[in-house]
Parts: structure tokens; C-alpha cells; sequence
């Protein structure tokens, strides 16, 4: 039904990306709560990615660029956002 | 080797082995009792054991430059942590505290590949991850969209739903939870987190008795929170 050997390779590399996320998104929920620049950041990229249509469907790619425009003339330092 | 069994074999991403392969798993582990306000690993401790919560309740969390302890979760029976375990040469870029008398069960990281060897096993990890990093996105977006009341609202419902128990009153929210530890979670002061829990019960969506959080079945409620 399966190569135990490869199905065994897969869920490790699943679970290392799986470890990876998890860890950055402790650290956004880290600075979200203690309300830094890098938090405040956060807070608003998730909301124009939440609802702007920037996302291309067929890449699943957001327009970094556009983004990064939006969060500069919010008010947020540019080095920051970079 | 009886308390190794037990350990092991209650937990629930090994439910769906045999009892043969459940016993070659019991020799991975060892179990260990902490007490209530216990240290189980620091900020930047050498992170080679990944741990599973067998009873109990643990605590995630950093502690910021102010000196502030920052939650970040709040693991229970069946939870996984210290996951980044599986790379080698890392360190911990939190700390994690028992809220409770907590019993967990270990492995190394060497041992851990074998547990993987599975691949039912392996599925449930990826599967309790996996509900964590959208736990985690979820709570992201309720700070990023929601006032401190929508925080608190958004918190509950999602204590339910993984401590949840029906009762005729509504949903018993089962852990011990005062209001400076859902200020914490929801990253608010406790004084609005006082007076948003004292709208809520205005308004007919949340009660307290006996010092336990209860969801009142409303309607309104589910469409506002979001739970099911």
C-alpha cells in the first residue's frame, strides 16, 4: 500500500516545516502580546491580508511589494518592515 | 516498566497501534512528575527531549525585556511540545511551567525518529501540530480584528471547545482560570478583561458558577464566536 521507508522520510520533513511555523508563530504571538513595533507590524499585515485581493490564486504569492508600500505609509519605519 | 506502560499507552496519538507496538513504544519513554509551579525547561536551554503531556496542565511562555511573563499557550493531557527538538543543535526559544500537579512522558531526540517509524503515529503528531499552528493563526487574528470583549469572547470559545463539557447550564469550560490568567491570554490588564467578562454576563453569554467559566447556549453566541 506504502514504502514505509519514504512515508517515514515525508513525515519528517512534514514535521520539520510543521516545528519551524510553530516556532514563528509563538514568536508573532510573542510580539503581538507584548504590543513591540514588530508586533504592531504583525497585527496589520494580517489585516490588509485578510482583506485586500492581493493573493494570487493561482501562485498562492502576496504582493510583498504593495505590502510593504501600505505598512511605510501607515507610519512604520522601513527598516523595521524590512 | 508498569508505570512506562501506562504512561504510554493512554496517550492519545498511540491509540491507533497494537498492543505489541504500543509495548516496543514504552521503552522510549520516561515519565515524570512535576508540581505545581515547576520549571520544565528555560529560554535557551538545550532543547533535545520532546515531551507529552500525560495529565496536567503546562504552561508556554516568554518572559519580555520589562520583565513581563508574556503566555503563549496553555498545553493538556495529549499535547506535544518541545517539537523543535527534531533539529539538531537548537536551543528553546521559550519556557514552560506546570499550572498543575502534571505528569509528562519523554523522549529523546534520538529515540524520536522511531516513534515516527509508525506511520499512524506520525500522522497524529503532524495532526496535533497542525491544530496548534491553527490555534495559534486564530489567536493572531482575533488580536489583530477584535476589541479586548471579542478577545475574551474568542478565548472562551476556544477553551470550550478543547475543554468543553456539556452541562444543562451550557459549556463548562473544565480548567481552573481566574481572570488574570484569560488577561494573559488575551494580552489584555485584568481590569478590562473584569469588565468585559461583566458585559458578557450582562448580556447573557457567559456565566460563572462555582468559580468555573460556562458558555451559555445562544444563538447569537455561536454566529459571534468563533466556535461551533
Amino acid at each position: 500500500m506504502y514504502d514505509l521507508k519514504l512515508d517515514d522520510l515525508h513525515h519528517q520533513k512534514v514535521l520539520s516545516r510543521l516545528a519551524k511555523e510553530l516556532d514563528t508563530a509563538r514568536w508573532a504571538l510573542y510580539e503581538i502580546k507584548r504590543n513591540s513595533e514588530k508586533g504592531k507590524i504583525i497585527k496589520v499585515i494580517i489585516y490588509l491580508v485578510s482583506s485586500e485581493s492581493k493573493l494570487d490564486k493561482g501562485t498562492w504569492h502576496f504582493d510583498i511589494r504593495w505590502l510593504t508600500d501600505q505598512l511605510v505609509n501607515t507610519g512604520f519605519d522601513k527598516n523595521e518592515v524590512s | 516498566m508498569t508505570g512506562k506502560i501506562k504512561c504510554m499507552k493512554d496517550l492519545g496519538i498511540f491509540a491507533p497501534l497494537s498492543p505489541q507496538e504500543k509495548l516496543k513504544v514504552t521503552e522510549l519513554a520516561k515519565g515524570i512528575s512535576f508540581r505545581k509551579g515547576e520549571v520544565i525547561f528555560s529560554e535557551g536551554d538545550l532543547a533535545d527531549t520532546i515531551y507529552l503531556v500525560r495529565s496536567g496542565r503546562v504552561l508556554l511562555y516568554k518572559i519580555s525585556e520589562e520583565g513581563k511573563e508574556i503566555s503563549l499557550d496553555i498545553l493538556r493531557e495529549d499535547d506535544i511540545f518541545g517539537e523543535n527538538t527534531i533539529f539538531e543543535d537548537v536551543h528553546h526559544t521559550m519556557n514552560a511551567k506546570v499550572l498543575d500537579e502534571t505528569f509528562v512522558c519523554t523522549c529523546t531526540r534520538d529515540d524520536f525518529p522511531l516513534l515516527l517509524q509508525n506511520p499512524l503515529t506520525a500522522l497524529e503528531i503532524i495532526k496535533s501540530l497542525g491544530n496548534k499552528l491553527n490555534n495559534y493563526t486564530e489567536q493572531m487574528a482575533s488580536m489583530a480584528f477584535r476589541d479586548v470583549k471579542g478577545r475574551v469572547l474568542d478565548t472562551l470559545a476556544r477553551l470550550a471547545k478543547e475543554y468543553g463539557q456539556e452541562t444543562p447550564k451550557g459549556i463548562k469550560i473544565n480548567i481552573s482560570l481566574n481572570h488574570q490568567d484569560l488577561a494573559n491570554l488575551v494580552n489584555a490588564s485584568r481590569v478590562m478583561v473584569t469588565n468585559s467578562l461583566s458585559h458578557l454576563k450582562q448580556e447573557g453569554k457567559v456565566a460563572v458558577y462555582k468559580r468555573y467559566f460556562y458558555l451559555l447556549h445562544s444563538p447569537l453566541l455561536k454566529k459571534e464566536a468563533n466556535y461551533v
